[in-house]
């Protein structure tokens, strides 16, 4: 057996699409994320785990209102519990899921996500 | 939160915790928060690197792959080298590259090891002119198998494999400061090979060395062989 990288990338590309829309279609009945193929990826020069995933984070949580901000760094990137959190904010914890739910509606509306 | 909303709520929940997502049924704006949510948890830093347990698995499945071809057509690598080649590939996310190798029990690509480098089966390969490294010069060289740097230091020839011993990565010449810089996690080697700085915990090895020689000219590095 022999292929290129780029054959072999293409191969895995193809397979974690049809993987990812099957599980959504199955799960929610609706695709919620895709992989677009036309996406650019990294070269082929370029270190294959470089992710544009945190850059895309940071933009949307730059956009929005402090605390908002607060809430979701501590809660999606550095994986506080909702207690946790809510004691670093010093707010109740019903606050803090309030907090939560508010901003990530803000969020949502944010462009760049949706896509 | 309405009753309606108690769903999302759930799967927000679960993504949180990585868990698998719960089912259930949601209207577009409710679409557009999980999303949003997916988006975020995947800027957490390594979301994006395989897991544990499925790298070890990867491994353990190249490793009964390659142990039969190396029957019929003996390989002169040693099987733990490959697989640590194969691993540190697959860390790096070069899944492709790491499969395509070990099916051939061909070198691997990127040697995780660190000290010289002494292929079992290589040979010397004219990797820059002699003008092109004297006074300290460096230049970076590429073969099918290996990218590394070459340069000249005080009269002595010294050349060191150009990815980065942490995941791979391929380091870039930092040619100012004279250094070879790592574009993944802020890591910095010598051109002598050896660390410099580094925003990781666990301190990275120093770069391997190839052999070098002068050549009519020409710098020559023992590499793996191609194939």
């Amino acid at each position: 057996v022999s292929a290129w990288r780029g054959e072999v990338r293409g191969y895995l590309l193809a397979t974690a699409r049809t993987v990812l829309a099957g599980y959504w279609r199955r799960r929610l009945g609706m695709e919620v994320t895709t992989i677009d193929p036309e996406a650019e990826g990294p070269g082929l020069d370029e270190p294959d785990f470089l992710s544009h995933a945190p850059a895309r984070a940071r933009h949307v949580l730059a956009s929005l209102p402090e605390r908002y901000r607060q809430i979701l760094e501590l809660r999606f990137l550095q994986a506080m519990t909702l207690k946790e959190a809510a004691r670093a904010m010093d707010v109740t914890v019903g606050n803090a899921k309030v907090l939560q739910h508010r901003a990530l509606r803000l969020a949502a509306q944010t462009p760049g996500v949706r896509s | 939160m309405t009753r309606d909303g108690r769903g999302l709520d759930r799967m927000v929940d679960a993504l949180l915790a990585g868990d698998a997502l719960p089912g259930g049924h949601l209207d577009l704006d409710q679409l557009g928060v999980l999303r949003a949510a997916i988006e975020l948890r995947a800027g957490r830093p390594g979301a994006n690197l395989p897991e544990e347990d499925f790298v070890t698995g990867l491994r353990r499945r190249l490793a009964a792959a390659s142990s039969e071809p190396a029957q019929t057509t003996p390989s002169r690598i040693g099987r733990r080298t490959l697989l640590a080649g194969a691993a540190g590939a697959v860390a790096a996310g070069v899944v492709g590259a790491a499969v395509d190798s070990a099916l051939r029990t061909k070198p691997p690509p990127r040697a995780a090891a660190t000290g010289e480098i002494h292929p079992d089966d290589g040979q010397w390969v004219a990797v820059a002119l002699t003008g092109e490294v004297a006074g300290g010069q460096v230049k970076r060289f590429a073969t099918a198998s290996t990218v590394g740097f070459v340069t000249e230091h005080e009269g002595s020839l010294s050349a060191v494999s150009g990815a980065c011993t942490h995941q791979g990565c391929l380091l870039r010449l930092n040619e100012a400061a004279g250094r070879l810089d790592c574009p993944c996690h802020r890591t910095t080697f010598g051109v002598d090979g050896k660390l410099m700085l580094s925003q990781l915990a666990t301190l990275p090895a120093a770069l391997p060395q190839f052999q070098v020689r002068s050549r009519d000219g020409q710098v020559e590095a023992f590499l793996p062989r191609e194939v």
